[in-house]
């Protein structure tokens, strides 16, 4: 479901700018690759592996997760880099900030009110 | 509580806790945020009702798909009077889920494998998980009885539970069979609520493009649920998501 609320979140800046005059029509092919690119760089293989740690025997660990472990207990970098979970499967396009609509705010950088 | 994430044993032993709190000052949005599908949907539903350019339709279902190269023409047909009726739209996007059929209309196939195993999600209230020290995502790590167990909202919401299960088995004899797993799962005696116990695939498929010509895919219509609920339920990061006026349908 992340993975799906991050494509929305491209996908709508993408069309936004397409449809806006912004960006030309192959922003959405961009839109494209960098989405499956997160799934073959990122989810995919993230998630064969969360599963392969979820069904290992905790009492028969192999030194690479015996390791893991001891980090995520010890090491301060190494938990912060294996929380970012989530929050490195979106895609950030590069492109000018869209128009805003009438009634919409900017508020601290953010658009509210859409 | 729901700012932690440990893995652990089936036996409660804690393998290792890590506090969210930890990423502050290292990214924008450092706390994942625990929600339930359907309470993003009523969000989502809400914002859509509140904002003229959108028009929402229940009970319609695409049934044809045409486009040319200045836009799409979708028929679709409503449920309850069975008439069609066509819709022109510049672009559509077919966020139809993992048997989309805006994805088939397009000819897009999934990539990928499907896991020979068998999964199953349930959800529960009314169990103490914070008593026996669950935090607000765990993985139980065993190789048969691994499960990931989560919140999916605040006070009061149901926790999801899911693990695999043996092949072959009915909807009915998942639902008798999951009692069992869950009594190992879940510590001491107290009672809980199974409250909805299902039964899924589990995919690492992705579709082979997002896009083709004025039609794009979003969401499980182009990447089914893959297994880990870590990466399903945890969290809507930065999703500044814009809208705008598609003259048709989204």
């Amino acid at each position: 479901m992340t993975t799906g609320i991050t494509d929305a979140a491209c996908l709508g800046d993408a069309l936004v700018a397409v449809m806006q005059g912004i960006a030309d029509d192959s922003l959405l092919q961009t839109y494209s690759d960098l989405r499956r690119k997160v799934f073959l760089d990122i989810s995919n293989p993230r998630s064969i592996e969360a599963k392969r740690k979820a069904q290992s025997d905790p009492d028969n660990l192999s030194d690479a997760d015996k390791e893991f472990y001891r980090k995520m207990n010890e090491d301060e970098n190494f938990q912060i880099e294996g929380m970012k979970g989530s929050m490195v499967l979106q895609t950030l396009l590069d492109i000018p900030q869209p128009k805003l609509e009438n009634g919409s705010k900017e508020v601290n950088g953010e658009i509210a009110g859409m | 509580m729901g700012y932690w994430r440990g893995y652990r044993t089936v036996d409660g032993k804690t393998l290792c806790e890590n506090n969210y709190g930890l990423n502050v000052g290292h990214m924008k949005y450092p706390f994942p945020a625990y929600c339930g599908q359907h309470e993003l949907a009523a969000i989502i539903q809400r914002h859509c009702q509140d904002n003229p350019h959108f028009k929402l339709r229940f009970d319609t279902e695409m049934v044809a798909l045409e486009q040319d190269s200045t836009g799409v023409n979708v028929t679709v047909k409503h449920a309850q009077t069975g008439k069609t009726e066509v819709l022109r739209a510049k672009y559509v996007v077919g966020a139809d889920g993992g048997r989309s059929s805006v994805r088939k209309a397009i000819g897009v196939h999934l990539e990928g494998f499907t896991w020979d195993e068998t999964f199953v999600a349930t959800n529960i209230l009314d169990f103490p998980f914070e008593k026996y020290g669950f935090r607000g995502a765990n993985f139980v790590v065993h190789p048969k009885h691994w499960a990931v167990i989560a919140q999916t909202g605040g006070d009061g919401s149901p926790w999801r539970i899911a693990f695999g299960i043996e092949k072959g088995l009915t909807p009915e004899q998942v639902r008798e069979k999951a009692p069992e797993h869950l009594k190992i799962l879940l510590p001491g005696p107290d009672p809980y609520r199974l409250i909805q116990c299902n039964q899924y695939s589990v995919h690492q498929r992705c579709a082979t493009t997002f896009k083709v010509g004025k039609v794009l895919l979003a969401g499980d219509a182009a990447v089914p649920p893959l297994l880990s609920p870590c990466l399903c339920s945890i969290g809507c990061t930065d999703s500044s998501i814009s809208t705008i006026p598609l003259e048709g349908l989204d």
